[in-house]
């Protein structure tokens, strides 16, 4: 019998035992192969195939091992990645289950060199807030460790001359880029930490690639600064770029400029403080001596305490004197941008058509003055006529004829009478007057020639 | 920079705490009156000081240097130097 003679496996048992040979022979192992298929699951997972010119083999990388450098791997990368073969029974397949990923190009390389120093020093307590030193408020003395010929010194020495010129810079020179910069970085750390003057240190430079950096992402610095006994303000490169030394350091600051205003006061809070107590000592004298005064009925007029107040008020004044001159002297530079822009604004207000409106409006309401006067000065010619013409029709009206003592002859029809042919002897009349009229009967009839034509 | 007036940046805080020290004193009062006029003319003398100082006060940028395997402090050349370079 087959069975007697060779043992009979179900498929399960032989996957099983498949599985625990490879995965107890291969739990820990380095392979570099190719990526393809390298996309991330809707799980977050990634699952690729590692590739050279004959083979091949799955690979599953969970999402938990997922960094940003992993993120940035692309099909045809070259890739070593460690981990374990695992078998999946139900499909019967083998994998590698991918702890780490290490690309060959030297970015992606920096890049998870940084993850795996960022955990181990995270896990080693070096990052946590109880190590932190506070950053002194009122620092006399700062030690700076960067690029004597960088951008970020510069920038520092003009923040502080900006906020405060009495806090003092020391710069310890040093490479912050290349091979020997973290080495010199760290000398530097150690020297300010011998000298007694120093009160805080800034460490930094500009913006850079990860590669330029990279000092910065060393562990011998990130060692050095958290050996420090004195505040470490870590400054690297821009908002966005984050380094080891940010994590360790006491302060982590934006950028170089950020550092020095983290250190330096601005002068006004030294004006404040000094004013504050002058204000102080001021109230309290003059109420110590009017207190004094009310005591002493008789000294209420003394000459002396008259004049005690008089220093005090003169030397006040002189304090006055003091801060305005300062707060103008800080308030200068900024007046002068500030009037510059003033001038420009001022230069296009003249010039703008805004302008010209009133000047219109004036030609406007001149104008509209003239046309109403003229016009007024029409209406009042023409009333005049109209006056005059009114009063020479009245003049001709009947009306003003019979109030003037003449009355017109009516016949019995009420036509006119203008000659006495039309007239005879018995005929009724009607005489018109100014007010009321005559009825009479004629009794005579003379005719007479009109005046006017016995004068031909 | 640092040319001009050496300024001593602890002798300024101290001058400073002297200063409110003084006002504290004259607050509480109980003094004579020529102690309490003592206290506010130094005062204000103080004040005046910390003022000046505020004043002239000058940056000092120092560097060092190697010299013969031993640091030394020189000025720094801000207004020469400055390529930007890293």
């Amino acid at each position: 019998m087959v069975e007697e003679r060779f043992h009979i496996y179900t498929v399960s048992e032989i996957t099983e035992e498949i599985k625990n040979i490879l995965e107890s022979n291969f739990y820990e192992i380095l392979v570099r192969g190719e990526v393809s298929n390298f996309r991330p699951a809707s799980s977050g997972h990634y699952y690729f195939v590692l590739k050279d010119e004959n083979s091949q083999i799955k690979c599953v990388l969970f999402r938990s091992m997922v960094s940003e450098g992993v993120k940035r791997i692309r099909d045809g990368d070259e890739i070593v990645v460690y981990g374990g073969i695992s078998l999946y029974p139900p499909r019967g397949e083998y994998q590698i289950i991918v702890n780490r990923v290490f690309l060959q190009d030297k970015k992606g390389a920096l890049y998870l060199e940084f993850e795996r120093l960022k955990e181990k020093l995270e896990k080693e307590g070096l990052f946590s807030k109880e190590h932190k030193i506070g950053i002194p408020s009122f620092p006399k003395k700062i030690g700076v460790a960067t690029s004597k010929s960088g951008a970020a010194i510069l920038d520092i020495i003009k923040t502080l001359r900006r906020r405060n010129p009495l806090v003092e810079i020391l710069l310890y020179p040093v490479k912050v880029q290349g091979e020997s910069a973290s080495k010199e970085i760290v000398k530097a750390i150690e020297y300010f930490n011998r000298r007694k003057d120093i009160d805080v240190i800034i460490i930094g430079r500009g913006g850079g690639s990860i590669e330029d950096l990279w000092p910065f992402n060393e562990e011998i610095v990130a060692r050095a600064i958290f050996k420090s006994k004195k505040p470490i303000i870590s400054a690297v490169g821009h908002e966005r770029d984050f380094t080891i030394s940010d994590f360790v350091a006491d302060k982590r600051a934006e950028t170089p400029t950020a550092a020095a205003r983290i250190v330096a006061m601005p002068l006004s809070v030294y004006l404040e403080r000094i004013f504050t107590s002058t204000e102080r000592l001021k109230r309290a004298v003059l109420r110590e001596i009017d207190f004094k005064r009310n005591r002493i009925e008789i000294l209420k007029k003394e000459r002396g305490f008259f004049l005690f107040e008089r220093r005090i008020l003169n030397l006040y004044q002189d304090i006055d004197l003091f801060v305005f001159k300062i707060q103008m002297g800080m308030k200068r530079n900024l007046e002068k941008k500030r009037d510059k822009i003033f001038s420009n604004f001022e230069k296009l207000k003249f010039n703008s058509p805004i302008k010209q409106i009133p000047e219109k409006m004036d030609f406007f309401r001149v104008a509209r003055e003239r046309l109403i006067f003229l016009f007024q000065n029409f209406l009042k010619s023409k009333s005049e006529r109209i006056e005059f013409l009114k009063r020479t029709i009245y003049n001709m009206s009947p009306q003003s004829v019979l109030a003037r003592g003449y009355s017109i002859t009516l016949d019995e029809e009420g036509r006119s009478i203008r000659n006495v042919t039309s007239l005879k002897r018995g005929d009724k009349i009607y005489s018109l007057l100014y007010e009321g009229k005559i009825v009479s009967k004629v009794e005579e009839i003379k005719e007479e020639k009109r005046w006017e034509e016995e004068k031909k | 920079m640092g040319r001009g007036k050496k300024v001593n940046f602890k002798n300024f805080e101290e001058e400073l705490e002297k200063l409110e020290k003084y006002a504290k004193m004259l607050e509480e009062g109980n003094l004579p009156l020529d102690e309490a006029m003592k206290i506010f003319e130094d005062g204000m003398k103080v004040a005046k000081e910390c003022l000046k100082t505020l004043k002239e006060a000058e940056q000092r940028v120092k560097m060092l240097i190697e010299e013969e395997g031993e640091l030394k402090e020189v000025d720094f050349p801000f207004e020469g130097g400055g390529k930007d370079e890293f």
